[in-house]
C-alpha cells in the first residue's frame, strides 16, 4: 500500500501522542505511589487478623478523630448478628475497623463503624443507644475465652461505651428544677431518697463502664472505673476510643504491658435497629499486640509538597514532550 | 464477682396482697405513699409503682392490656413496650406563670406541654369516667402494683440475670447493679408495671417495700391506706386472712389470671350498689356492673366469688354472723398486716442503721 506524508504525519502524531500518554501515566504513578509510600498507606493490611497496637510518641488524647489514628493501619473485623444466646439478633453492622495505639503505659483503642444515625437518647422507652464494647481475656496468656462472655474458668473484661452516657441526662431532666419547691414533697436530706443514700446505681463516671464475667448471667461492673472512652458522630460513621492503663484494675481484667500479645473481640449496638444487650452485633476474636512498633510521623507537609511538586513536574513534563515530539 | 443467684435452700414462701374492692374510695393515698418513698428521684417523675385506675378504663400505661406479654400455653407471650408517652407525665406546671408572673386569674394551673406527648396521658388520667349511663353510670377503682408473679416472665425475659425471685418470701427484685436497661421485662411483663428510668437507665419496679417487711413492718401503700382494705402476708399462712380469702373462702382473685403468670395480689370484687329502675325503683334483679366485665378482669370464678359475697351479707342482714364479712371489715387495724405489724416509728432510724437495712442483697 502507498503510503502519503499524511500518512507519515499521522503516524508520527499517533507515536506522540502514546509516548505522551505512557509518560504522564508513569509520572502519575510516580506520585502516588511516591505520596502513598510517605504517607504509609498499606492497602493490604486491612485483611491481617492482627491489631497491632503502635507506640506513639505523644499522648494521642480521647478524640477519635485524626492525629495519630490516621497514620496507622486500620483492621476490617467482620461483624455477624449475635446467634449463640437470647436476644438473639442485630446484624445492622457488617464490619468495623480496629485500631490500636499506646503510649506511656496506657492502651488506646479505637473502634469505627458505619452508622448513618445518631441515637444517643434513651429519654423514651422505645429509645435505645448506640454503642460499642471490646473485649479482652481476663488473663493474658491463658486459653482463649468463650466469646459470649468467657466461662467460669476463664473470664472476659469488657470496656463498654453508650451514646447516651456519653450524651448525658437529657435537658428535659434539669439539675437545677425551677418548680421544686412546688413539685416536691419537701424532704431534702438523702434519708428521704433511699436509693440515692445508698449509692444506688448508675454509674455516671463517664461514657465507659468496665464489665467482668465469667459465663451468661455473669457479666458484672466494676466498682472501679479505669476505663475511658469518647465517641464522635461525622455524619455518617461513630469512631470511639476506649483507654485504660496497662496495669490491672483487678480481679477479671488482664494486666497488659509492652510486648503483651492476647486477644480483642468487639460488639456494637445501633439503637435505630432496637439494639440492646445480647441483640448486637459481634465480631470473632482477633489478635491484639502490643508491640514496639512507632507510630509512622506525620509526613503530611511532605506529602503536600509532593503533591505540589508532582503536579509542577508533571506540567512541565507534559509541555516538555510536547514541544520535543515533532 | 456479685453473683445474683439465689441460694438453693432455705425456708420459702410468698408473701401475698389482698384488696377489697369494695372498701376502695380511689383517694390514691397508697399510689402518694408509695411515691414518696420510693420514687421521687431524676428519671422516676413518671413512675408510680403503686397506682390506682377506675375501672373500666385505658388504665396505665394507656391500653395495657391490650400489651401482650405473659404466658400462652406456658410459653412467653409476645409483648408491646409501653412507649413514654403510654405512660404520660410526670409534668411540668406553669408555677411560674400562675403564681409569680402577674397574670392572676387571667391563666390557670396546668401541665406544661414539652413536644413528647407526655401531657396527653397520666396514671389516673380517665378517674371517675367508668361507664354506663345515668342513673346506672358504675365504675370501681383497680389499685395495681407488681404481683410478685409466681412464675415472673420479667425475670425469665431479662437477659442479665439482674432480675430474681426472692426464694424466702417471693418477692421479684432485680438487681440495679447488674441491669443494662435493656427493657426486655417491660416487653415480657403482662402488667406493664415495669418502668424505666430515664436518667439512671435501669427498668425499676415495686420492690414489696421489702426493706420495710425485712423490719416487720407493712409496705407503704398498706399501711397508708385510709380504707383498711390492703391486706399483707404470706399466702400459705393458713391461720392467716389472706391464705382465707383466697384460698379457703374463694373471694379474692388474681388479676387477668389467664396472663399464665400467677400473680400474688389478690382482689376482693366490686359488688356495687343497685341499678335503678326508669321510675327510680331498685333493681334488685340486674347487677350494675356487668359481670362480664368482670369476668374478663377477675376470671370466671368472680360469680362464685360475688355470689358467697352477697349470701354473707344476707346472712348478716338477717341477724347472723360472717367470719368473712367480719374478716373484711378489720375491726382491728393491724388484723390487716400478719406479721408485719411493727410501727416504723419504733425502728431506730440512724443513717448507720437504716443503710444496713437498704443494702440487703440476695445471698450467694
Amino acid at each position: 500500500m502507498r503510503t502519503t506524508h499524511a500518512d507519515d504525519d499521522t503516524r508520527t502524531g499517533g507515536r506522540a501522542r502514546r509516548w505522551r500518554r505512557r509518560l504522564g501515566l508513569v509520572a502519575t504513578v510516580a506520585v502516588v505511589g511516591a505520596v502513598a509510600h510517605i504517607a504509609g498507606f498499606q492497602p493490604a493490611v486491612s485483611q491481617l487478623a492482627t491489631v497491632n497496637a503502635y507506640k506513639a510518641d505523644a499522648d494521642p488524647g480521647m478524640d477519635p478523630s485524626g492525629g495519630p489514628w490516621a497514620r496507622i493501619p486500620g483492621v476490617a473485623v467482620p461483624m455477624t448478628a449475635q446467634a449463640t444466646t437470647y436476644p438473639f439478633g442485630g446484624d445492622a453492622i457488617p464490619a468495623v475497623d480496629v485500631r490500636a495505639l499506646h503510649y506511656n503505659g496506657q492502651l488506646f483503642v479505637r473502634v469505627e463503624w458505619p452508622d448513618s444515625s445518631v441515637n444517643d437518647s434513651t429519654f423514651g422507652t422505645t429509645l435505645f443507644a448506640d454503642a460499642a464494647a471490646v473485649q479482652f481475656p481476663a488473663a493474658t496468656g491463658s486459653k482463649v475465652p468463650a466469646l459470649c462472655m468467657g466461662q467460669a474458668d476463664t473470664g472476659v473484661n469488657i470496656w463498654q461505651w453508650r451514646a447516651d452516657t456519653e450524651a448525658g441526662v437529657p435537658q428535659t431532666l434539669p439539675e437545677e428544677d425551677p418548680d421544686g419547691v412546688a413539685d416536691h414533697y419537701p424532704i431534702t436530706d438523702d434519708l428521704g431518697y433511699p436509693a440515692r443514700y445508698v449509692g444506688n446505681p448508675f454509674d455516671s463516671t463517664g461514657a465507659a463502664q468496665n464489665l467482668v464475667a465469667e459465663g451468661f448471667g455473669t457479666l458484672t461492673a466494676t466498682p472501679e472505673h479505669p476505663v475511658n472512652a469518647a465517641g464522635v458522630h461525622d455524619g455518617n460513621r461513630w469512631a470511639v476510643v476506649f483507654s485504660r492503663a496497662f496495669p490491672s484494675p483487678g480481679e477479671g481484667q488482664p494486666n497488659l504491658t509492652e510486648g503483651t500479645k492476647t486477644d480483642i473481640a468487639v460488639a456494637a449496638w445501633n439503637g435505630q435497629h432496637q439494639d440492646r444487650n445480647g441483640q448486637k452485633s459481634v465480631s470473632q476474636f482477633v489478635s491484639l499486640d502490643i508491640g514496639d512498633e512507632p507510630v509512622p510521623p506525620d509526613r503530611t507537609p511532605w506529602i503536600v509538597i509532593l503533591l505540589v511538586g508532582g503536579l509542577f513536574v508533571g506540567v512541565i513534563a507534559s509541555v516538555v514532550v510536547w514541544r520535543i515530539t515533532p | 464477682m456479685t453473683s445474683v443467684m439465689q441460694p438453693e435452700s432455705g425456708p420459702t414462701g410468698q408473701v401475698a396482697m389482698v384488696f377489697d374492692l369494695n372498701k376502695c374510695m380511689g383517694c390514691q393515698t397508697c399510689s402518694v405513699a408509695c411515691k414518696v418513698l420510693w420514687t421521687r428521684e431524676e428519671g422516676e417523675d413518671h413512675q408510680w409503682w403503686m397506682s390506682v385506675n377506675t375501672q373500666p378504663g385505658r388504665g396505665t400505661p394507656k391500653d395495657w392490656e391490650d400489651m401482650g406479654g405473659g404466658l400462652s400455653g406456658g410459653k412467653p407471650a409476645p409483648g408491646r413496650q409501653p412507649r413514654r408517652e403510654d405512660f404520660g407525665g410526670g409534668w411540668d406546671f406553669n408555677y411560674q406563670e400562675v403564681f409569680y408572673g402577674g397574670k392572676g386569674n387571667k391563666t390557670h394551673l396546668r401541665p406544661v406541654e414539652n413536644g413528647d406527648n407526655t401531657t396527653s396521658w397520666g396514671m389516673n388520667w380517665d378517674e371517675d369516667q367508668g361507664a354506663g349511663e345515668y342513673p346506672n353510670a358504675y365504675y370501681f377503682y383497680l389499685p395495681r402494683l407488681c404481683n410478685h408473679c409466681t412464675r415472673p416472665v420479667c425475670a425469665e425475659a431479662c437477659p442479665t440475670g439482674a432480675m430474681y425471685k426472692r426464694r424466702e418470701d417471693g418477692i421479684v427484685l432485680r438487681n440495679e447493679e447488674a441491669c443494662l436497661g435493656s427493657r426486655f421485662c417491660m416487653e415480657a411483663c403482662p402488667y406493664k408495671k415495669i418502668y424505666f428510668n430515664y436518667a439512671r437507665k435501669v427498668a425499676q419496679h415495686c420492690i414489696m417495700c421489702f426493706p420495710r417487711l425485712e423490719e416487720g413492718v407493712a409496705p407503704a401503700c398498706a399501711r397508708q391506706c385510709p380504707g383498711r382494705l390492703v391486706f399483707v402476708g404470706m399466702l400459705d399462712d393458713t391461720d392467716g386472712p389472706i391464705h382465707k380469702l383466697v384460698n379457703e373462702w374463694g373471694v379474692a382473685l388474681p388479676l387477668h389470671a389467664e396472663y399464665g403468670t400467677g400473680p400474688n395480689i389478690f382482689y376482693v370484687p366490686p359488688l356495687a350498689p343497685y341499678r335503678l329502675h326508669e321510675d327510680m325503683s331498685i333493681d334488685y334483679e340486674t347487677p350494675r356492673i356487668p359481670p362480664e366485665y368482670l369476668e374478663s378482669l377477675f376470671g370466671p370464678k368472680v360469680h362464685t366469688a360475688l355470689d358467697k359475697l352477697k349470701t354473707e351479707l344476707d346472712t348478716v342482714r338477717s341477724g347472723g354472723s360472717s367470719e368473712i364479712l367480719d374478716t373484711l371489715i378489720v375491726y382491728h387495724w393491724n388484723e390487716l398486716f400478719g406479721e408485719y405489724t411493727t410501727d416504723p416509728a419504733s425502728l431506730d432510724r440512724s443513717p448507720a442503721s437504716v443503710a444496713v437495712q437498704l443494702t440487703t442483697k440476695p445471698a450467694g
